[in-house]
């Protein structure tokens, strides 16, 4: 897909809204406009009403009812209201270990480091294989009655890996621990129904789905929701797990989003999606360049993930040389900002100079045929300059 | 939210004011919430021929004492006790789930005025 | 049926030329703020042209301003931020017992975190008192949070008198300002406040965003951990078009700061005195003098306001009897309790706000309906017939 002339293969970092989506939301910014929590007048009924449909279409795609789902401000809050949430209510309990996996999303990593340093939790991160898995018989010797919560993510932003969320499941469930699932990544990737059932807690983004920024859920199995110590105190509304006024508009809009990334045609376009990328890979090797595929063999990846090592070059270099024709990125979005080696990179095992030569290329259900193969010139072109000036610099 | 039978009610309000010739009156209270309920029948040979309401209250306990009034019209006082809350919760279409006890407010100032009577 | 929408202290329609600023951001320009690309940059420069509209609004630095999902996040991250970074040094916070529940529940959260919480009264008026807060104050104290204006009476404290004792006593400052920013001029630096709460959709942006302003120099905990987002003061990717609609809003409500104070203050006025005129037994909860230009809580004596609101509702007309926020059941409002009233007027508020875009004839639509409206429940109501029956028989007893 393309916006003006730029070619969009960023689409792990956000994903543009649908226009479907849109229109959905449309009333609700200007007529349909009331407060949700206005029991008192038809147009808070209204708005009400309309979150609890969206819920419900939600729920539907992962299995939950309505009333299990939580809207939060996105995935990160998600994460933090999981995990925090988790920890300050059993801050006493016997349960004092928590496991995630080192390539975890950041906010993640961010609150383990809050439960170590505040409430006294030892929080492990388990290593991962080359290309990014958990590796079962690991987690299995670090499960024992003391822990009191796994957080896995079922599909990696940076290299796409997804895991056997099923099987980390019965392990961590076989201990008794409380499984939370990061799945902000699957909907392009997997059908989120897939692993939702293996899941205790589970979390998504309207933003990578053709939904709109500043929403997303946490999913909470019915009974956990005592376990949960809220993050915003207020108004007690979502049963005051999450006070604030829910964003109505916000809320139809991943509502819509869910309808249409969950439903009957996805498989369809995760397919295409795959053979794209998988020929966008194949016309990357084919250049006379040297590129390494960073994470998993295809099958057990996000179909629209390609992170590649241009073994020589800088990811750097080639991200702002292809500036404005084609859009990228190293790693997840979250930390670009300020230039560090990827800590998922890291995780398995790539030395510091190939990581510093990796870009994430992500492909979404509107990149076409033709995308793929101007984006794959674009790069060629920019790999030959670079080599140039590479030359240059050394004689 | 409310039924379109409570909204009916609460926006036309039937039978309210007090009565003048009541055979039997009742007062309810409900001490939780403070709402507050009269009831007039007039009965003439066991049959009740009118009745009026007077409720201070919210929407719900409104509803259900106008339910009320239009339920046990026509009917024998023996007739009329077997109103219910189940039955008025029919009546109405349902409640929202936090206003359910409305409903017993009503149940106790029909049975409270039926017995005003006796001897 | 014209609807007539007097509950803009719950939330306001979004201004069209809002989501006009917002939608090329869902379509196009809809990049991650936080990537180093043309999409990421675009959305970056959008992100922080917003940040400079809502800084003017305050007249603080924009990198004092930080994107939250609204009001109540802002609160939360502003009382435990300040809570959690500052408790080497004491443990004590003040606050007022009208507060919104965001501030109150996180106050009474940390209370049972081990934290000591004082909160101030306030007098009928709805004002607090600045010896209350005077006498308050104690060497541990770390916070002062204060409303600027109260959502439900929409009575104004006196924040530039509390912020003169906060920075004199070295305390620092807290204003939940989400009913008065956008509407009447308010300035971080005037008031003396060093934290302040802004939500987007109480003035005509969009919901699901707010901001947090933090005065330069001020350290405390985040709330949000992510990454690096918002100088690492809140984590989570940048609701970019949300953010955008803040913006413009911000500017509009800026603009629009002389016209509220003049055509929402008449319109008020005239459905306020209107109302009086028409309605006997009608009184108007808390201060006139210290009070925000489109907000009037009157209780009519005898009516129950939940019913009142619904018969109104019925006929078009939304209203309020107080606080939006709670699970469906309306509790009667702490705000009017802690006034001092009884119940049965607590119970009988009606709470009328009105926003840049009321119309006169919906105020003309509210003079109609509410008097006759007003006059059936009475009709209905057993309390306002004894009190009838009561006024009489002192009247007779006068004459005898």
């Amino acid at each position: 897909m393309r916006i003006g002339k730029t070619i969009y293969l960023d689409h792990q970092a956000t994903t543009p809204v649908d226009r479907r989506v849109l229109a959905k939301m449309h009333p609700y910014f200007i007529d349909s406009f009331g407060n949700p929590h206005s029991s008192d007048h038809s147009l808070g009924w209204e708005a009400a009403r309309a979150i609890e449909e969206a819920a419900a279409c939600i729920g539907r795609f992962i299995g939950a009812d309505y009333d299990e789902l939580t809207f939060t401000s996105g995935a990160t809050e998600s994460n933090n209201l999981a995990l925090l949430g988790l920890g300050r209510r059993a801050a006493w309990g016997e349960r004092r270990r928590i496991l995630v996996s080192a390539i975890e999303h950041k906010c993640v990593l961010a609150a383990s480091r809050i439960l170590t340093e505040q409430y006294g939790f030892t929080v492990e991160q388990l290593p991962v294989d080359p290309d990014g898995f958990v590796i079962l018989p690991v987690l299995e010797e670090a499960l024992d009655s003391d822990v009191l919560a796994v957080s896995i993510m079922a599909v990696n932003n940076e290299i796409g890996t997804i895991q056997d969320i099923k099987g980390i499941s019965e392990c961590v469930r076989s201990c008794g621990a409380i499984f939370h699932c990061d799945a902000a990544q699957t909907p392009l990737g997997i059908p989120v129904n897939s692993i939702a059932r293996h899941t205790d807690i589970l979390s998504l983004s309207a933003h990578k789905m053709y939904g709109p920024k500043g929403v997303g859920i946490l999913f909470l199995t019915r009974g956990l929701e005592n376990q949960i110590e809220p993050q915003i105190y207020g108004g007690g509304q979502q049963n005051g797990l999450r006070s604030g006024t829910v964003p109505v508009p916000l809320c139809v809009g991943m509502g819509e989003a869910a309808k249409m990334i969950f439903g009957p045609d996805a498989e369809g376009k995760r397919a295409m999606l795959r053979r794209r990328r998988d020929a966008f890979v194949e016309k990357l090797e084919e250049l006379p360049w040297p590129t390494i595929v960073n994470g998993p063999k295809a099958e057990a990846r996000h179909p629209g993930n390609a992170n590649i090592c241009f073994s020589g070059f800088s990811a750097h270099d080639i991200l702002h040389m292809l500036q404005p024709h084609l859009s990228a990125s190293t790693g997840s979005a979250c930390t670009s900002g300020i230039p560090e080696t990827s800590h998922v990179l890291n995780a398995i095992g790539l030395e510091w100079n190939k990581a510093e030569s990796s870009v994430r290329f992500s492909l979404g259900f509107g990149t076409s045929d033709e995308d793929v193969e101007d984006a794959v010139e674009l790069i060629d072109g920019v790999l030959e300059k670079l080599s140039k000036v590479d030359i240059a610099d050394r004689t | 939210m409310y039924s379109e039978k409570a909204r009916e009610l609460i926006r036309e309000l039937p039978n309210r004011g007090s009565l003048a010739g009541a055979t039997h009156t009742a007062r309810a209270e409900n001490p939780a919430c403070g709402d507050i309920t009269h009831l007039y029948l007039k009965l003439n040979q066991d049959v009740v021929v009118d009745s009026r309401f007077e409720t201070y209250g919210c929407p719900a306990a409104i509803a259900a004492s106008a339910a009320v009034t239009q339920m046990c019209r026509n009917l024998r006082s023996g007739e009329c006790r077997e109103i219910t809350a189940e039955s008025i919760l029919d009546y109405l279409g349902g409640l929202p789930s936090h206003k359910l006890h409305a409903v017993d407010l009503a149940v106790d100032v029909l049975r409270k005025a039926l017995r005003s009577n006796e001897p | 049926m014209r609807r007539v929408y007097l509950d803009n202290n719950a939330t306001t329609r979004m201004d069209p030329r809002v989501l006009e600023a917002m939608s090329p951001h869902f379509l196009q320009d809809f990049g991650n703020a936080s990537s180093i690309h043309e999409f990421g940059q675009q959305a970056r420069e959008a992100v922080e042209t917003a940040r400079q509209a809502v800084a003017d609004l305050i007249g603080c630095l924009p990198k004092e301003i930080v994107f939250t999902s609204g009001g109540t996040e802002s609160d939360n991250t502003a009382i435990r931020g300040i809570a959690a970074g500052h408790s080497g040094k004491g443990r004590h916070l003040i606050t007022t017992t009208i507060e919104h529940p965001a501030v109150l529940r996180t106050m009474e959260r940390l209370e049972e975190e081990g934290f000591q919480v004082t909160y101030l009264p306030v007098d009928r008026q709805g004002l607090i008192r600045l010896d209350d807060l005077r006498a308050a104050v104690r060497e541990d104290t770390i916070l002062i949070s204060v409303m600027h204006a109260n959502n439900e009476t929409g009575a104004i404290q006196d924040l530039r008198a509390v912020g003169r004792l906060a920075r004199k006593k070295g305390i620092l400052f807290h204003s939940d300002a989400v009913q008065s920013a956008g509407k009447i001029p308010v300035d971080v630096n005037d008031l003396g406040v060093d934290l302040l709460t802004l939500s987007a959709h109480k003035i005509h942006g969009p919901k699901g965003v707010g901001a947090l302003y933090i005065r330069h120099g001020v350290e405390m905990k985040s709330l949000l951990l992510g990454g690096s987002h918002e100088r690492g003061r809140r984590g989570g990717t940048e609701n970019v078009p949300g953010i955008v609609g803040l913006g413009k809003a911000a500017a509009l409500a800026r603009k629009g700061l002389a016209d509220f104070d003049l055509r929402v203050r008449s319109l008020r006025d005239r459905l306020e005195t209107g109302l009086l005129e028409r309605i006997p037994q009608a009184r108007i909860n808390g201060s006139t003098l210290r009070r925000m230009p489109h907000t009037t809580n009157l209780s009519f004596r005898g009516v129950e306001g939940e019913a009142l609101l619904i018969s109104l509702d019925l006929q078009g007309i939304a209203v309020s009897t107080g606080a939006a926020c709670s699970s469906g059941s309306l509790e009667p409002s702490h705000v009017l309790k802690a006034m001092g009233f009884q119940n049965r007027r607590v119970e009988s508020a009606l709470r009328l706000s009105l926003s840049r875009m009321t119309i006169e004839e919906e105020i003309a639509t509210a003079l109609d309906v509410l008097p006759s409206t007003v006059q059936r429940m009475r009709e209905l109501s057993p309390l306002y017939r004894e009190s009838r029956n009561r006024v009489q028989r002192e009247g007779q007893r006068a004459h005898s």
